[in-house]
């Protein structure tokens, strides 16, 4: 027990000694979510289907019905952070469009509504851009879908009309009946979307986005921390202390537990002063119930010791090991979805996720920040813990090897 | 001098461990990100669960996947939520048991179930298209009922009244036909040449760049090494040794990069069977940048020792390819991110990817970010050893 605890405050004294690198450590990962949540998110959860459309609107006819028109791609909910209405003349409107620009040209034809009361039915304008051919698509598509409406009430109308004088109604008896037919088709029209029981389906509890940050990044973070403890491991290999150690009467265990000790206990304090400060600066929820997020990031920063004392045990035989350390550590990220959410990757690496100790760190402090307390964190702490201890036995087997070399 | 090079080289190569294992990395990295499911399709996957089962609810999804812009699938409910949970559609429709009665008696609220994820941007038009079918099929019965109700006032009818099937057809097929509104879609031929865009590049491409740099400034601990070791000071004795160790030190570490590239595209043919990087000026971006990354290598090599390079270059690469844009493009919105990325080599190299007519310009700024950090790591090498370079 003296042994481990002497390693313990050896390795202690060396994290405090660098003080540069402590100020480091305090100051990055507020830089990285911060710079995350102000200038990426958009990436974050955005469709794979659609992006955001800019489209030209033209109103050449100037009436007020025209004007509601337009006021349709600018007002209605679903269109506000989906398309872009820009108002300019037609031949800058054509340049955007050549350059790129924009999605379409809408072009509201002088004596527009002039031609609906006469019948001319003066057609809308849709110029589309053939580069982007596929979001001028859903332009059309809406208006489509508004001349659909109109197209459909003004057959009711004629049909009713057309079988009311069959029937020997007179001019001004089938005309009353349409127009009591006309305020209940106005509000159908009005109250369509009710048809609608809307769902949002999300893999991902209901967090803000500062709180989806904080969860995916801090796994990360604390990794890249705790990996910097492979140093020490080189530095004692390259001073010759592992063969010294061997002429010692204390074992290599001692030392390694003391360690695995002093570094789970550094990455511990790093995550407790990562969820306070992100609680001051981004609000970040934390529970009433502390044993809930102690407990979290004890199994975190657990699993996380473990994968750096696997990647230090490997740096002893060769250095390119705390490279590959790094890098492995990114390429877990991203399989775990902290770098990209999960969908955006491949279905095979999807598959791959329960086998990324990042995830279920992710998964579990997302549960807690959304405050559902329906949903257990159970499965993620066991899986971290069951994976540190995978990881623990891999180590034990590479020491033993190099041990014995 | 050539003698220098092939030393140099077999001293390098003998981690080969280490090379396999980096070239191994990258490919993972490629095959792992070289999917990517945005700009795969160009139709909006839409699922529908038929709940139903009736006439109504047929005609509605008949009609609707008839439409522009989608593609339909019919499937069951767990399906539909899981794909459109995890993005594999942008959204569903349940359409209700109960939903033709509910049409019939025009009290259609909360009939049709729509899903949606968090990203789904295009619900509300592709709702719509769905609704104005329902809202179709409403004023057909609505026109049909009138019709029954309408008195006979005189016998000029010649024939029979028209029954409620007879008036609902008459209706709908006049609903497709007659439009207050039309449409003039016009598509606008926009010729390639006018835009520089070659393709976006996705983030597969950005983790090349930062492998390509992690592994490139990995490699820069031979100055280090003959620095310990007193070469440098032993070799400023020879006449014009200076200039040769130098030249010796940094091409094979510019060609030791450029195996590493090539062993990996080599690889990744023969796994995946094609090529990310096709055009032939990608080659010349990704040269540049391998120049300008042994510049920084070797000026890092200089500046700090083994230890603080061993911290440095992980967070020196992770950073500055977060900065330049290698995980996410960087909005092109926003300039002062824009500004900033062209700090870093990754964003000029990502810039030379995107336009092609900005390869020369970027191939030329890597060259001379690479040439000028040698010239300067040449002048640290000097003052560090205190020789002349000849």
């Amino acid at each position: 027990m003296k042994v481990v605890l002497a390693v313990f405050q050896k390795e202690m004294k060396l994290f405090i000694r660098d003080r540069k690198g402590i100020v480091i450590l305090c100051f990055i990962p507020f830089l990285i979510i911060s710079f995350m949540v102000s200038a990426f998110s958009p990436y974050l959860f955005h469709s794979h289907y659609s992006k955001p459309i800019s489209i030209v609107y033209i109103d050449e006819d100037h009436t007020i019905q025209t004007q509601l028109i337009g006021k349709q791609f600018e007002d209605l909910p679903y269109m506000k952070d989906f398309v872009q209405v820009i108002h300019m003349d037609l031949p800058k409107a054509q340049s955007m469009l050549k350059n790129n620009s924009i999605a379409g040209i809408i072009v509201i034809p002088k004596g527009f509504t002039k031609s609906i009361y006469t019948a001319d039915n003066e057609p809308i304008i849709l110029y589309a851009n053939e580069r982007q051919l596929e979001l001028a698509e859903q332009i059309k598509n809406q208006i489509l879908s508004a001349c659909h409406l109109l197209s459909t009430s003004q057959a009711a109308f004629i049909t009713v009309r057309h079988e009311g004088l069959r029937m020997g109604m007179d001019y001004d008896e089938i005309d009353q009946v349409i127009k009591n037919m006309l305020p209940d088709f106005m509000l159908r029209v009005l109250k369509r979307n009710e048809l609608y029981e809307m769902t949002t389906l999300s893999e991902i509890p209901n967090v803000r986005l500062p709180e989806y940050i904080t969860a995916a990044m801090m796994v990360v973070i604390l990794c890249f921390f705790s990996l910097r403890s492979t140093r020490t491991f080189l530095q004692e290999q390259e001073l010759g202390f592992f063969q010294k150690w061997k002429t010692t009467p204390f074992s290599i265990s001692q030392v390694m537990v003391g360690k695995f000790i002093s570094n789970l206990f550094i990455t511990f304090i790093q995550g407790c002063l990562i969820l306070i400060f992100s609680k001051i600066i981004y609000q970040n929820y934390l529970p009433n119930e502390w044993w809930l997020l102690l407990s979290w990031l004890f199994c975190t920063t657990f699993v996380i010791t473990c994968w750096s004392l696997l990647v230090s045990v490997a740096s002893l035989y060769s250095q390119s090991f705390v490279l590959v350390g790094y890098l492995g550590s990114l390429l877990v990220a991203v399989v775990g979805g902290n770098v990209y959410p999960y969908y955006d990757l491949p279905d095979w690496v999807i598959h791959l996720r329960p086998f990324s100790f990042t995830y279920w760190s992710m998964d579990g402090l997302l549960k807690i920040f959304s405050g559902d307390t329906s949903l257990s964190t159970m499965i993620d702490l066991y899986s971290m813990i069951r994976m540190g201890i995978v990881l623990n036995v891999l180590t034990f087997f590479v020491l033993l090897f190099y041990w014995r070399k | 001098m050539l003698y220098l090079i092939k030393i140099r080289l077999k001293l390098q190569l003998r981690a080969k461990g280490y090379y396999v294992i980096s070239v191994l990395f990258m490919v993972i990295l490629a095959l792992m990100l070289k999917e990517t499911p945005l700009q795969s399709t160009n139709q909006i996957p839409v699922i529908i669960v038929d709940q139903d089962h009736s006439t109504y609810s047929g005609l509605i999804i008949d009609r609707f996947s008839k439409k522009e812009g989608i593609k339909v699938e019919i499937s069951t409910e767990s399906v539909a939520k899981e794909k459109v949970k995890n993005y594999q559609a942008e959204l569903g429709f349940i359409i209700r048991k109960g939903f033709e009665s509910s049409v019939k008696s025009l009290r259609i609220e909360k009939r049709i179930e729509l899903l949606k994820n968090p990203g789904s941007l295009s619900y509300g038009i592709i709702g719509e298209m769905l609704v104005s079918e329902v809202l179709r099929l409403e004023a057909n019965d609505s026109a049909a009922d009138k019709v029954q109700a309408l008195p006979i006032q005189s016998l000029v009818v010649s024939s029979q009244p028209s029954s409620w099937e007879q008036v609902w057809q008459e209706t709908d097929s006049l609903g497709q036909s007659s439009s207050l509104i039309k449409l003039d879609y016009r598509i606008e031929n926009i010729p390639i040449e006018t835009t520089n865009e070659i393709y976006h590049p996705n983030r597969m491409v950005g983790f090349i760049l930062l492998a390509l740099m992690l592994f490139t400034l990995h490699s820069g601990y031979l100055f280090q090494d003959d620095q310990i070791q007193g070469i440098v000071r032993r070799g400023a004795s020879i006449d014009a040794f200076s200039i040769r160790y130098f030249m010796a030190t940094v091409i094979p570490y510019l060609i030791i990069g450029c195996l590493q590239f090539f062993l990996f595209i080599v690889i990744l043919y023969g796994i995946t069977g094609s090529s990310i990087f096709v055009k032939p000026s990608t080659y010349f971006i990704l040269g540049s940048y391998l120049i300008a990354l042994v510049g920084i290598g070797t000026v890092c090599s200089l500046m700090f020792t083994k230890d603080q390079l061993a911290s440095i270059v992980p967070i020196l690469t992770i950073g500055s390819s977060f900065i330049g844009g290698c995980f996410w493009p960087v909005p092109p919105d926003n300039s002062y991110l824009d500004m900033i990325s062209f700090l870093t080599p990754q964003g000029w190299a990502l810039k030379g990817f995107l336009y092609e007519s900005q390869v020369i310009k970027v191939s030329v700024i890597l060259i001379g970010i690479g040439v000028f950090l040698l010239i300067i790591s040449a002048g640290l090498l000097r003052k560090k050893q205190s020789f002349p370079i000849a």
